[in-house]
């Protein structure tokens, strides 16, 4: 708890020192980055640390992981729903290859931008070459947090399984909105609270027994309750939220880490211990292998939550205004209610 | 050359994606500059690198421009 407080502490004193520094510079790019980044209050994720990760797992992911490939056929299948077709669009983060890969022209994309935060990531996807070549491709390097996007100039974005290590999820959300045009449409997939149950209480016991006190070892992750506000509270008109639940199997937990690292979903809280002692991960692996595994090796859940919203338009469909009914509730019961009386005798 | 395939391919950066993009931070047009191969925001005096044809937008990979730099690339 002490050593934890102390980090807490140095953690302030580190933002406090930087604002001073910033604050005495008149420039405003620094001033800009700063106010947009961390103000009042600390980051969650380290960003850096992620992009790091991330340029790492380019080197590890094969180009077809059943995890991804599943969330990303899910997620694009909903484009068939749409009448309408999209022009422009933007694959946002997370499985930017798979995307790619599984798009297959469905929602009538001519434009396809592809962004990630990894350059190494970018550049494996750039080697990837699609079936369907009436699709132009562009690439660039962004982040989420700072959507690099005129206002108004995207059709659609897609993001699978990026959303879930952005520190202001609220204000990512508002940029992707200001950056579609007006009835265009916001489609996202992200890991929510129920993921890696397993391995979180398998690491929390380890630690505890080991170390005597416990460290973020899964990060936090958005529950299914908040998404919804999350879309409303962005202005994204017709939310969507449902979820999904993967049971992934594995031989043992090793397998388990080796494939979230080829995935690029290593711990990256910027609270973590940095370092993980041999015996605390030997037992981990032996307590989750008791817990939650059976004679065929172990098995991991992974909530995936899907979001979709629209840009507001006067076309989309929307409330009346109160008080502009012509007809009574009374009425409505009277007709129904005697029918439903009939039927029932 | 020969290990990279993609370089030969995208040596500026496309103009159907340059109409797309705007500075992550003031969300403002940017503005590519041939000689340096940049891609700069005026308002904020900060250029963007772009690799390969891909433009790294990420704020804190910027590149602060001086006064002097600004006043010769415009």
């Amino acid at each position: 708890m002490g050593r934890r407080l102390t980090m807490l502490t140095r953690a302030c004193s580190n933002a406090v020192s930087r604002w001073a520094l910033v604050k005495s510079s008149s420039n405003t790019y620094l001033q800009m980055r700063f106010l947009h980044g961390n103000q009042e209050k600390l980051d969650i994720f380290d960003r850096v640390y992620k992009r790091r990760q991330r340029d790492r797992a380019a080197w590890l992911m094969g180009t077809e992981d059943p995890l991804l490939d599943i969330v990303t056929e899910n997620l694009l299948d909903r484009l068939e729903d749409c009448k309408r077709s999209f022009h422009t669009a933007l694959n946002m983060g997370g499985a930017v290859m798979h995307v790619k890969k599984l798009l297959k022209g469905r929602g009538g994309v001519e434009k396809l931008v592809n962004m990630d935060i990894s350059h190494d990531m970018i550049k494996k996807s750039m080697e990837l070459s699609t079936s369907s070549s009436n699709i132009e491709n562009y690439y660039i390097v962004g982040d989420e947090e700072f959507l690099p996007f005129k206002a108004g100039s995207l059709d659609l974005i897609v993001s699978v399984l990026g959303l879930h290590w952005v520190n202001d999820l609220p204000r990512a959300m508002a940029q992707c909105r200001t950056a579609l045009k007006p009835d265009g449409m916001f489609l996202a997939a992200m890991l929510g609270g129920e993921t890696l149950r397993e391995l979180r209480i398998s690491c929390t016991l380890a630690e505890m027994e080991r170390q005597g006190g416990i460290s973020p070892r899964v990060s936090p992750l958005v529950q299914v309750q908040d998404a919804g506000n999350l879309l409303t509270g962005a202005g994204f008109a017709i939310p969507t939220v449902d979820t999904d639940k993967y049971i992934m199997r594995y031989p043992s937990a090793l397998e388990l880490i080796d494939h979230l690292r080829s995935m690029g979903e290593c711990n990256a809280v910027s609270q973590r211990v940095k370092s993980l002692r041999r015996e605390t991960a030997i037992a981990a692996a032996a307590i989750y292998d008791s817990m939650f595994g059976d004679s065929d090796g172990i098995m991991a859940t992974f909530q995936v939550i899907y979001l979709a919203g629209w840009r507001p338009h006067p076309s989309q469909q929307s409330a009346k205004k109160r008080g502009s009914a012509t007809v009574s509730f009374e009425d409505i019961q009277k007709v129904f209610g005697d029918s439903q009386t009939e039927d029932t005798k | 050359m020969g290990f990279w395939p993609w370089r030969k391919a995208a040596a500026s950066i496309s103009e159907g994606l340059l109409e797309l993009l705007a500075c992550p931070l003031s969300k403002e047009p940017l503005r590519y500059c041939n000689k340096s191969k940049e891609l700069i925001s005026d308002s904020l005096g900060v250029a963007y690198k772009v690799v390969d044809g891909v433009p790294i937008l990420i704020p804190t990979d910027g590149r602060i421009l001086d006064q002097e730099n600004k006043s010769q690339s415009s």
